[in-house]
Order: C-alpha cells, then structure tokens, then sequence
C-alpha cells in the first residue's frame, strides 16, 4: 500500500492515487498528502487505477478529505475505479458526495 | 627491579591492592605451600589427574602475581599430568621448588618489609 | 552492582574482588560450586563470575543450576577460563554463560566488560518495567470495556429482541464492531426493527450507539414514522460524530394490520423480503448515504414499501457475512447468499442455518462469532392485549377534558405527521396509556384513511398484488409531493365520564367521499385495506357524514375495565 500525490503546475489540481489496498494502514499517508497545502486545491482527482480494495475505513478517510476540501462545495472525483470499489461506492450512496 | 616478578604484574597489584599488597602476597605464599606438600602427594601417588589439576591451580596463582617462570614450571607439570607422562616428574618437582625459593625470598624481602 | 564471585583460588578471589570493589560494587565470594550456587540465591546478585573449574562441581553445571532457578531476572554469568581453545570457550556459551574472560585477569577488561552487562541489564529492566506498565493499562482497558458493554446492553438492548418472530445472532462483540441490533413494538401493533453498522471499531462506535438507540426507542413509542425517526438519527449523529464516522442502516416497519413492511436501507448490503410460499425474494438495496454523512438539509428519506404477510420473512445482513473470506481468500458474496436463501426457503430458522453455512465456508469458527444477521417472521398483532404503561403509578389525568384540533394542507400535508402530536396530547392522561395501541390503531387508519383515499384519491385495490403494492406506496409519495391544494380537519374531543372517559375523533378531507356503507358492510378486514371493521370493532361507534368525507369515531374508555376484552 502506498499513496502518491502531484499537485499540477498552478497549485489547482491534486491528484492522489493509491497503489493496492485502501484501508486503515493507509491512514496517515493520505492525510499528509493533502493537509498542508495552502491553498487548498480546488479540484482534487483520486486516482485508483492501481487500488485494489476500499474498506469503510478507506471511506471515513474520503469523507475527511471532502470535509477538509470545503464540503458541500468540494470538487472531489474518483477516478479508475474497479468493480469491486464501484460496488462498495454504489452501496453507500457516495455518488451522492462525490464524481465517479 | 624484581628477578623473578614481572614488574608491570605488581605494580598493578600495588594500584589494585592498595595497602593489602601484603595480604595477597602472604595468601599467596601460604596457599602455594599447601599446593606444593599437594603435588609431592599426587606425585607420589602417580595420580594424574591430581597433579594436573594441582598443577593448574598453582600455574593460575603464580601468574596472576607476577611469579613468570614459578607458573611455567607448574604448566609443564600439569601438561605431564595430562599426558600421563610420569618420567620428570621428579625433576620437574625439584624445579619447581626451587623456583619457589627464589620468588618467596623475593616477595618477603621486596614486598613483605 | 552485587556481583557473586566463584572461585577456589585465593589469590585470584582475591585480586577480582578487588578490582570490582575498586569499581564501587559489591562482592560476594564462594569458594565452591555448591557455595556459588546456595550465595545465588541467597543474595541475589546482578552478575556472576564463575570459575569453569572448581573442586566440587565445575562452573558449567552452577551456570545450568543458576539459570534454571532464574524465572523472572535475567542475570548475567562471566565465565572465568584459562582455556584458550575456540571450541573450549564457545562451550561457556552453550553452558549457559553470557560471556567469559581469560585468566589471569585484566582489570581494564573486566571493567569493560562489567559495564557493558550493567548497560544491558539495565535495558532489560525498563522493558521489564515498561511490559508491567502496559499490562496494567491493559487490565485496566479490558474492565473498561467490560463495563461499557454492560452500558451498552442496558441501553441498546432492551426491546424486544426475544419475539419469538425473531431470530438474530449478534456478535459478542458487538460493541466493539459497531453493530447495533434494536426491535421495538410499534403502538399499532406491529415491530420496527434496525440493523446497524457504525464504521470504525471499539468505544468511538460504541458510544454512536447510544444517541441512536434512545431515538429509536422513544420515537417508535410515540408512534413517530421511519422518516421522521431516520431524519431525528442522522441530525444527531451528523453532530455527533466525527467527520469520517458514520453508520449504515437498514430499518424497517412491520405493519401487522396492513400486512405490509416498510423498509428503507442506508449505505448497508441489500436486504432480503422473502416470501416463503411463492418462492419471490425482493431485493431491498441501499438507497441512501449512511447515516451522519448528509447535513440536515439536505437528508431525505425514501423508504419502500412490500407486502408482508405471515408467510413473508425479512432477512437483513452487516457486510460481516457478505465479506467472509475462506482460506481462498474468496468473499461469501452476495450470489452465494441468495443461493443460499432460495434453497432453505422454507426453514424455520434461516439466521442459524445462515450462520453455519458461513462458517462452513470460512472453515474458521471463531469468525462465526462475529457476524451478525436478523431474521424477522411476522409478529403478532397485540392490539388485543392492554399494554401496560410506564407510569402506571401515576394517576394523572392530564388533558381527561380537552378539545384539540389542526387542520394540515397542502404541502404540510406530506411534510409533517400529526399522529405523533395527537397520541402524546391524548396521553397526558396517563390513564389512557393502557389503550395506547387502540388509540393509536384508531388516529392511524382515521387519518390515512382521509389523506390517502380523500384527499389523494388513491384506491386500495391496487394493493392486491404485490406490484400493486409497491405501486401504491411509490404513487402516494408522488401525489403528496404534488399536492397543491387539500387538507384534512382533526378534531380530538376528550370529555370525562363518571369511571373514565370518552374521546370524539372526527377527521373531516377535501377528497371525493367513498361509499362507505359497502365498505361498513364488507365484514373482511382485508376489504380495500381501509380498516374500517377494525375501527368499528375498536371504536363504540362511527359514523359517516358528506358522502364519506367527514368521519367521527367515538371511543369510550374506561378504568374498571383493565383486562382485555376478546374482540
């Protein structure tokens, strides 16, 4: 399990991706990826092309980042996902929150 | 300045010991005569086994003192106790009491008075 | 340090002693094996000097002695040999000793070598102390926890679990994975249910728990609706709880009465309508973002609604089961789950059955503890049977004379549930508590009666089949968000009798009437699903006014009656 992130060239767009599983472990690492920076990106892109596995931990975890990317007027997608994480995104409504 | 005493060996003892120099040094003679009247027993017995590990006590004394030679005598005894060579042991024997002399007369005179 | 010193040599006793007292410890000398071992255990050391060869026993055999008299201290022994051979020297190792040292002996060596154990004695000491601590704190976790669960039960559990309608398992754990299990009567006579997940694990889920439960218990007993007590939890806990913790649900209302079941799924895996006689499983999907994800204003519920009938069963799931993987590391899956159901349909207990084949699948017992699944039969109706009030104590006769009436229109209509108010204002005469079911049987069909059939012209005979059902329900949530115009009228009249008293319920709506004699005449409860005999059966009278527009019950209580009389 392993989280990066890039930030594009005018500070806008943050892309983080997570390689294989999504779950507790993964904790802090994804937190650091987005905390720091000021000004809060406006738009935030997850990648999970390379995730395996989310687990409702994982979704704790997305809710923090929205809550801290503004809320209701966050502009979070999540991207590439598999069927497996389709499923569990499907099944707690988080289209609602969030693009897929 | 001693004959037959390593001199680096008892200056660290004089550090160590400190005014009780004296007291291991009379510990030491006393225990090596018993050790002595020991070996001329096992001797006698052509006893091995005893010899070598008479032999080993008094070769363990005699260098932690400085005696150089006094515990090459006793090594050599204790190799033939081992080896279970019994021909020198009388020599041997006779060395080492004389060696003995030497290094107890030394120790009275230097260290004693 | 103490440090024990063995050695049969005078001299070198001597010497080493010295050079460790000069390094301010202190010595204990034996001169004998025996002695070594007996001065051991006697003064305790914190380090050993053993001579290898010694008269009575050799070193080798005080070293095994000392160490296996040695529980709970780890003490370093120093073997002291004039042996120089490699294999001689790694025996002291394989003996027992922690290190040795050639003869005749260096003080310089010594004292390295004295301090370096001292240096790892210590180390070991503040693990040693440090593995006290935590085993304390441990202790101290475990009675918290063990006391909280008790909390927990008290509180979340009361209720009634133990219907015989029901089977469930519930994990032991449970507090500490979150799951949360309540059942309830409804005052209509019927069970609302709930089979909740909170997300994270120990106490954080655990105390979620609580707020959650008080809800359910207090409003289901006051009559409030799925709605209304979903959007009362997710207000709560979108306070309460932290940003990333939330909780899936499924609740759901058995209407023994309508023969219906009103369920709504919130972030959890489907849940399963079964009827067991034409074999027809609904699947009930989760619908809705887990609760204290959504703000307040945003929340909104859409509960769907089936038939339910005595041969109909409701089964509801946590991910637990559907996530069990066996040595594969294959899930259980939803597929094998529905497998599963439409081969035992029939089964008296599908929540046991269910449960073993899990545990089969997972080869792995201990994991069967963890799951937790209900099963629901329908309930009896207890309409029959006088609840018995909390206060009963208490004589206090409250609103005994009283008037109370609201008139709801338009979109009010759809946005507030009156039913609640009114039974809470009746039952300010606690007297009245022992008819509490009757009452709220009585305001329930009155009022859904005048909004559903009045004022939105809706007809029961669609909800002969179990399509129909559903469409039914689905057609009443689009009307009501439709409806522009209509109202219904309630007037509440309590007046007091000589042994009790006599409530007037007239409803009056803005629909167009029905014919209510043939309903009257009908005789089957099950007649357009109106309930009327059931009010006619309850009230002392009922009378229709206006083409069936304005309806007033009269209902007559009494306090000398408190058995139940056979209806």
């Amino acid at each position: 399990m392993s989280v990066g992130s890039s930030l594009s060239p005018d500070g806008k767009v943050l892309t983080i991706s997570i390689n294989g599983r999504f779950d507790f472990s993964a904790h802090q690492a994804f937190r650091d990826s987005y905390e720091k920076l000021t000004p809060t990106p406006s738009e935030i892109i997850i990648d999970m092309v390379e995730t395996t596995y989310l687990d409702s931990s994982a979704l704790g975890m997305l809710l923090l980042l929205r809550d801290h990317a503004g809320g209701d007027t966050s502009n979070i997608t999540l991207k590439n996902c598999n069927d497996d994480i389709r499923k569990i995104l499907t099944i707690s409504n988080f289209e609602q929150l969030f693009k897929i | 300045m001693y004959q037959h005493l390593d001199n680096q060996i008892v200056r660290e003892l004089h550090e160590i010991m400190g005014d009780d120099i004296g007291m291991l040094y009379e510990t030491f003679l006393s225990d090596s005569e018993n050790k002595l009247v020991e070996l001329k027993d096992a001797i006698e017995l052509s006893d091995g086994d005893l010899i070598r590990r008479t032999a080993h006590s008094l070769k363990g004394s005699s260098r932690n003192i400085g005696a150089v030679d006094l515990a090459a005598n006793a090594e050599s005894l204790e190799k033939a106790g081992r080896e279970g060579n019994f021909d020198q042991l009388d020599a041997m024997f006779h060395a080492i009491g004389d060696t003995f002399s030497l290094v107890k007369s030394e120790i009275q005179s230097q260290i004693l008075s | 340090m103490k440090i024990l010193i063995a050695d049969d040599n005078n001299v070198e006793r001597l010497i080493l002693s010295r050079v460790l007292e000069a390094e301010g410890h202190q010595v204990v000398q034996a001169e004998t094996g025996n002695e070594a071992i007996d001065y051991y255990f006697e003064h305790s050391p914190a380090l050993v000097f053993l001579d290898v060869l010694m008269p009575d026993i050799d070193g080798y055999e005080v070293a095994s002695a000392i160490k296996k008299g040695q529980q709970t201290r780890w003490i370093p022994i120093i073997f002291l040999t004039s042996l120089t051979d490699a294999y001689d020297l790694a025996k002291c190792i394989e003996y027992g000793g922690d290190d040795f040292v050639s003869k005749p002996i260096n003080r310089i060596i010594i004292k390295a070598k004295v301090d370096a154990f001292a240096r790892i004695s210590k180390l070991y000491e503040t693990i040693e102390s440090q593995k006290s601590e935590i085993q304390f704190h441990n202790e101290h976790l475990i009675q918290e926890q063990e006391a909280a669960k008790k909390i927990f039960n008290n509180i979340a559990h009361r209720g009634c679990l133990a219907a015989d309608n029901i089977n469930y398992h519930l994990s032991p754990m449970s507090i500490f994975n979150g799951d949360l299990m309540l059942a309830a009567e409804t005052p209509m006579g019927g069970m609302r249910l709930m089979l909740a997940d909170f997300t994270g694990h120990g106490l954080p889920a655990a105390i979620g728990a609580m707020p959650t439960s008080e809800i359910f218990y207090s409003m289901t007993k006051k009559g409030f609706t799925i709605p209304d007590v979903m959007n009362e939890m997710n207000s709560r806990l979108y306070s309460v709880l932290p940003r990333g913790v939330f909780c899936c649900v499924i609740i759901a209302d058995i209407d023994a009465l309508d023969e219906r079941i009103t369920i709504w799924n919130a972030g959890a895996p489907q849940a399963y309508v079964i009827d067991q006689q034409t074999g027809e499983i609904e699947l009930v999907h989760s619908s809705h973002l887990p609760l204290g994800v959504q703000s307040p204003d945003r929340f909104k519920v859409d509960a769907k609604v089936f038939r339910f009938s005595p041969h109909h069963k409701l089964l509801a799931v946590t991910d637990g089961i559907i996530e069990s993987i066996n040595a594969d590391a294959e899930m259980y899956g939803e597929t094998r789950m529905l497998d599963f159901i439409q081969a035992q349909l029939k089964h008296p207990n599908l929540c046991d059955a269910l449960v073993e084949q899990v545990v089969g699948f997972t080869g792995d017992v201990a994991q069967g503890d963890d799951l937790s699944l209900l099963e629901v039969a329908f309930p009896h109706q207890h309409l029959e049977q006088v609840t018995p009030g909390d206060n009963d104590a208490k004589a206090h006769t409250g609103t005994l004379d009283s008037n109370l009436s609201l008139q709801l229109r338009g979109q009010s209509l759809g946005k507030f549930d009156p039913i609640p108010l009114f039974l809470a204002t009746l039952l300010e005469c606690s007297e009245l508590n022992a008819h509490r079911s009757r009452i709220f049987t009585v305001l329930s069909e009155l009022y859904n009666n005048s909004l559903e059939h009045g004022v939105l012209g809706l007809d029961s005979a669609i909800k002969n089949d179990s399509e129909g059902f559903t469409r039914y329900y689905q057609e009443r949530i689009e009307r009501l968000v439709k409806l522009k115009e209509g109202f219904v009228d309630v007037v509440i009249d309590h007046k007091p009798l000589p042994d009790g008293g006599e409530i007037v319920f007239e409803f009056k709506d803005s629909g167009q009437g029905f014919d209510f004699r043939k309903a009257l005449s009908a005789g089957s409860k099950h007649y357009s699903g109106r309930g009327l005999p059931l009010i006619v059966d309850l009230c002392d009278s009922v009378e229709f006014f206006d083409e069936g527009r304005h309806v007033k019950a009269i209902y007559r209580w009494s306090t000398s009656l408190q058995e139940s009389e056979d209806k």
